[in-house]
């Protein structure tokens, strides 16, 4: 389940990277930094990633999720700090859901 | 930027009415799919329209999962919705030293939270398209400070700084958002409240009369409409109440 739900989260960067034609998020590997210090991403950018991941993971896997958090917008410790923060606080928010 | 309400605009058009099922939600359901929208609408309870371009889910606005689930299954089935109109509400006349806590939860549960799980869930799909209008709901009993309707008035006192800021961090992604706010209708919200209340609450209009779906409509049309492409974060209430 791990590697889906990466492949949804570096496909969800490159489709926000399309639209908004930013080139850094064209190419995104798991050792990117998202948000926050050298994140490449702003918080207008993480707010349109969440619609994003949260429409894909329907499409894909036919589970609806949503990614609120309380820390989505701390610099420190936000989930959307990195592909792999985000990766595994998505995959508990299915488990809890499960 | 897309039109919205322009001549060949209306097909183009999904609009979501929470709480559709009766009063104005009910007749502006009705208006709009005379125009030609699609409209989905949303009440706790069945559909009572009969339109091939009505869809109907029975959901509570304030039920979290619902509301994602339902705004993700009508982008599925028809598209990204580009208006919506925050419509569902409760009111409950009361004074405030006999206010339930579970009656004023539940009012703000209804018309605040339920006001800010729509709009959330929507503006995510609204986000990409880089537009939509959104419509909330205050009330006079804001300006008026009606005694009586302390509960009701704080919960829409709320939905009014939720519309400013929500059009500040909206802006950006070309969503505007406004709210309208009624005086006394003619529907089942106030059937409760005594006949002398309301004629004192009318007499304190500028125009002292009951407003009706069409004025509200008016002014959804005018937030609807393209050329009010630079009015956002505003609230227009009817019959000459002022702040």
């Amino acid at each position: 389940m791990d590697d889906k739900i990466k492949n949804i989260v570096l496909s969800s960067i490159k489709t926000i990277g399309e639209l908004e034609e930013k080139e850094e998020l064209l190419n995104p590997t798991e050792d990117l930094r998202l948000f926050g210090g050298v994140g490449v991403m702003d918080s207008l950018g993480v707010v349109m990633l969440i619609s994003e991941i949260e429409e894909q993971i329907q499409d894909k896997l036919d589970l609806s999720i949503t990614l609120a958090d309380d820390r989505a917008m701390s610099q420190k410790t936000s989930p959307f700090r990195s592909v792999k923060t985000l990766v595994h606080y998505i995959s508990k928010l299915i488990q809890e859901q499960e | 930027m897309s039109t919205l309400l322009s001549e060949n605009m209306a097909a183009k058009n999904i609009m979501l009415i929470t709480g559709s099922r009766k009063g104005i939600g009910h007749s502006l359901a009705e208006f709009y799919l005379q125009e030609g929208f699609l409209v989905i609408g949303c009440s706790r309870g069945e559909a009572t329209i009969n339109n091939k371009n009505y869809f109907h889910y029975s959901v509570d606005v304030s039920d979290e999962a619902a509301v994602s689930k339902m705004v993700k299954d009508v982008k599925k089935n028809h598209g990204v919705i580009n208006i919506l109109l925050n419509n569902a509400g409760m009111a409950s006349m009361n004074h405030l030293l006999t206010t339930t806590l579970s009656k004023a939860k539940q009012i703000f549960d209804t018309n605040f939270f339920g006001t800010f799980l729509v709009t959330r869930e929507v503006a995510k799909q609204m986000v990409r398209e880089k537009q939509g209008v959104i419509i909330n709901y205050s009330t006079v009993a804001v300006p008026l400070n009606l005694e009586g309707e302390a509960i009701y008035a704080a919960s829409k006192a709320a939905i009014e700084s939720f519309t400013r800021i929500s059009a500040k961090e909206l802006g950006k992604f070309g969503i505007r958002v406004n709210a309208i706010g009624p005086t006394p209708v003619q529907t089942d919200l106030i059937k409760l409240v005594p006949e002398k209340k309301i004629d004192d609450l009318l007499e304190t209009q500028v125009i002292k009369r009951f407003g009706t779906a069409h004025d509200i409509k008016n002014v959804i049309d005018f937030f609807l409409s393209d050329k009010s492409d630079f009015i956002t974060g505003q609230i227009i209430y009817l019959g000459g109440v002022m702040k």
